[in-house]
């Protein structure tokens, strides 16, 4: 396995950070290599988790910006 | 689908600029969650992350309407940083401290998340998040610093390194061992194993 391959490298993968062929290769490692594989599916289902806390701000607040986007473009034009 | 879903951020803000206002809210409803949730975990605070997430937007509507929007930059990590730096100031200002949490571990994001009716009506998805939720407050503060810029704010391990003043190859361990105490974390807890 290329010595660079580290869960850290494994991250820049899940958060698409890696080049085009860097990805291939690591596709074609990750299908050959069990325990990498593992380490990969450990650190997916952890990131995974931490969808669940995304928020939506509250609905009159996105009304409020949405009305000063209008008032701010009718001053412009 | 409606074609503005499908447009680019750079496309949106183009056509806000050319007249048509329903672009800007396409844009803002895209980028909401993102950005909102990267207050949330800054402040600690739904009410004042509401104020800064408002103030956020309405910074970048009048640096777009000035014409300094430049694209190259990228919408949502703009954004992201837009907020990042309200946040700061928000804590400076107040005295915030960055996370709440008591001599239990416990968080008052446990309390928050009472609005969502679904997850009311699955109690475990409820614990579950709550965990999640405490669990990342639990971790140090450089570490969640991380997670949530590249997690929840979209920046770049790159842009984050800039933006912290620490090395990448530093950034990236620390979201590595970020993870790696969330997932000890999980497995400690037996609540969260349901």
């Amino acid at each position: 396995m290329d010595p660079k391959i580290t869960k850290e490298y494994l991250l820049l993968f899940i958060y698409n950070e890696l080049k085009i062929d860097e990805v291939k290769a690591l596709k074609n490692e990750l299908m050959c290599n069990i325990n990498l594989r593992m380490q990969y599916d450990e650190l997916v289902k952890t990131v995974k988790d931490l969808d669940l806390l995304w928020e939506s701000p509250h609905p009159t607040t996105l009304k409020i910006i949405d009305e000063k986007a209008h008032d701010g473009f009718s001053q412009m034009v | 689908m409606n074609q503005k879903e499908v447009l680019g951020d750079g496309d949106l803000i183009q056509q806000y600029l050319n007249g048509n206002e329903a672009a800007f809210e396409t844009l803002m409803k895209r980028h909401k969650n993102r950005v909102f949730t990267t207050i949330f975990f800054m402040v600690n605070d739904r009410y004042l992350a509401e104020d800064i997430f408002q103030e956020s937007f309405i910074k970048a509507i009048r640096f777009i309407q000035a014409g300094k929007y430049s694209h190259e930059n990228k919408f949502g990590p703009w954004m992201s940083r837009i907020a990042k730096n309200k946040a700061i100031d928000a804590i400076r200002s107040r005295k915030l401290r960055p996370t709440v949490t008591d001599g239990e571990g416990t968080s008052i994001f446990d309390f928050i998340g009472y609005e969502d009716a679904k997850a009311e009506k699955d109690m475990i998805h409820s614990e579950k998040v709550n965990y999640v939720r405490s669990f990342v407050h639990k971790l140090p503060e450089k570490q969640k610093e991380v997670l949530i810029l590249r997690h929840y704010a979209d920046l770049s391990f790159k842009e984050i390194a800039a933006m912290t003043g620490a090395n990448i190859n530093t950034c990236i361990g620390r979201m590595h061992y970020a993870l790696a105490n969330l997932k000890k974390m999980m497995d400690k807890n037996i609540m969260y194993s349901k």
